[in-house]
């Protein structure tokens, strides 16, 4: 519980940053901002923006952070592939909301882009990390083949 | 053949003599011969005679010295057997040794019963909530101390631990699996598996090369 307040503080932290970076890139083509043209004709003034753009961004990066912990969750039912699909999920659940409502995406091909390009991110760091685990498997097997415990020689 | 060996054994026993001159009227010019025959006799029952007292048990007739080393690595105690051979006697040190090292755990069985297990017996030890689980080739038993209080009693270089909640005995480990759920499979011999946690693995690793300090 500790790790997760810890996790989801940093993620807060990090949210509102790279949040505000998101915003000044997707607000470009509008001449450029700290908020897009969208969020301001919702929130009526730029205060009630910035306040939305803070608490929704932090918000995200709390989860995206915190969910971290779902690798966390060791058992035979729960391992990589569950510990990075739930953790997918999350962020895709708290994503799009607050995507749109900040302005980041305005369309539904724009959201199918977004979310083409964020299951192929999971699923190379997914692939990646069970290259790496299966590795380090196989390794423990040639080890344990090559122990002198195995070959029937126990010396105790 | 009962007399001559009834001689040799009256003639023992920290030499064997054979130059009597009863035997050398007897036997004659082919006396050498029949004594080396006669000495490798009475040497085998000498050696036979030696190796059993009066009630039947093996009799240590060497000299033992026992005598302490010093070691760098604070965790283990080495223990040599340093002799010519590995007889019957250095055998039976070791046994006596071996049998002092093994380590027991008291436990309580399926009837609520305290019994006494060799942890050598033990296959895996695991936390369910706040019962601790120990499976044996014998069957499934449960032990009044935590898992923590049970990995300081057990020995290091046999049992590692593979998750917060489960220490196993690496000998009985068969093989390592990871599959595509991602799940780090452990199967033991007879077909016993249970799943690791993928942060231990270089734990694992560490001490199945030994690296652990527990050898």
């Amino acid at each position: 519980m500790k790790t997760l307040l810890k996790l989801c503080g940093i993620g807060f932290l990090m949210g509102v940053f790279i949040g505000n970076l998101i915003t000044v890139f997707t607000s470009l083509p509008d001449g450029g901002g700290l908020f897009t043209k969208r969020l301001l004709d919702l929130a009526g003034s730029e205060a009630m923006a910035a306040l939305i753009q803070t608490i929704s961004t932090g918000l995200l990066g709390a989860v995206s952070m915190g969910g971290v912990c779902f690798h966390e969750i060791e058992n035979k039912h729960f391992g990589l592939l569950a510990s990075a699909v739930s953790h997918l999920s999350l962020i895709l659940v708290f994503y799009f909301p607050i995507a749109f409502l900040l302005g980041w995406i305005a369309s539904l091909p724009e959201a199918l882009i977004m979310l083409a390009i964020m299951v192929a991110s999971y699923f190379i760091i997914w692939f990646i990390m069970f290259l790496r685990y299966r590795a380090a498997v196989k390794e423990l097997n040639r080890i344990k083949e090559s122990s002198p415990d195995n070959s029937g020689n126990e010396q105790d | 053949m009962s007399g001559m060996s009834g001689l040799c054994l009256f003639i023992l026993p920290d030499e064997v003599r054979i130059h009597t001159p009863a035997m050398v009227r007897v036997f004659g010019q082919g006396r050498d011969v029949l004594q080396r025959l006669l000495l490798s006799f009475c040497r085998r029952r000498l050696q036979a005679s030696r190796s059993k007292d009066q009630k039947g048990k093996k009799y240590m007739n060497k000299d033992v010295n026992v005598r302490f080393e010093k070691c760098d690595d604070p965790d283990t105690i080495d223990i040599l057997f340093s002799a010519s051979e590995r007889d019957e006697q250095v055998e039976a040190l070791i046994k006596t040794v071996s049998e002092q090292l093994v380590r027991k755990l008291h436990v309580v069985d399926g009837k609520n019963q305290d019994c006494i297990i060799d942890e050598s017996e033990i296959i895996s030890i695991s936390s369910q909530g706040k019962k601790v689980r120990i499976l044996t080739d014998s069957g499934l038993y449960t032990a009044r101390r935590s898992l923590q209080d049970l990995e300081q009693m057990i020995s290091r270089r046999k049992f590692m631990r593979i998750s917060r909640y489960e220490i196993v005995n690496a000998s009985r480990i068969r093989t390592f699996d990871f599959n595509i759920r991602g799940t780090l499979r452990i199967e033991f011999e007879g077909g016993i598996e249970t799943w690791a946690s993928r942060r231990y693995i270089p734990l694992i690793k560490k001490h199945l090369q030994g690296k652990d300090g527990a050898e």
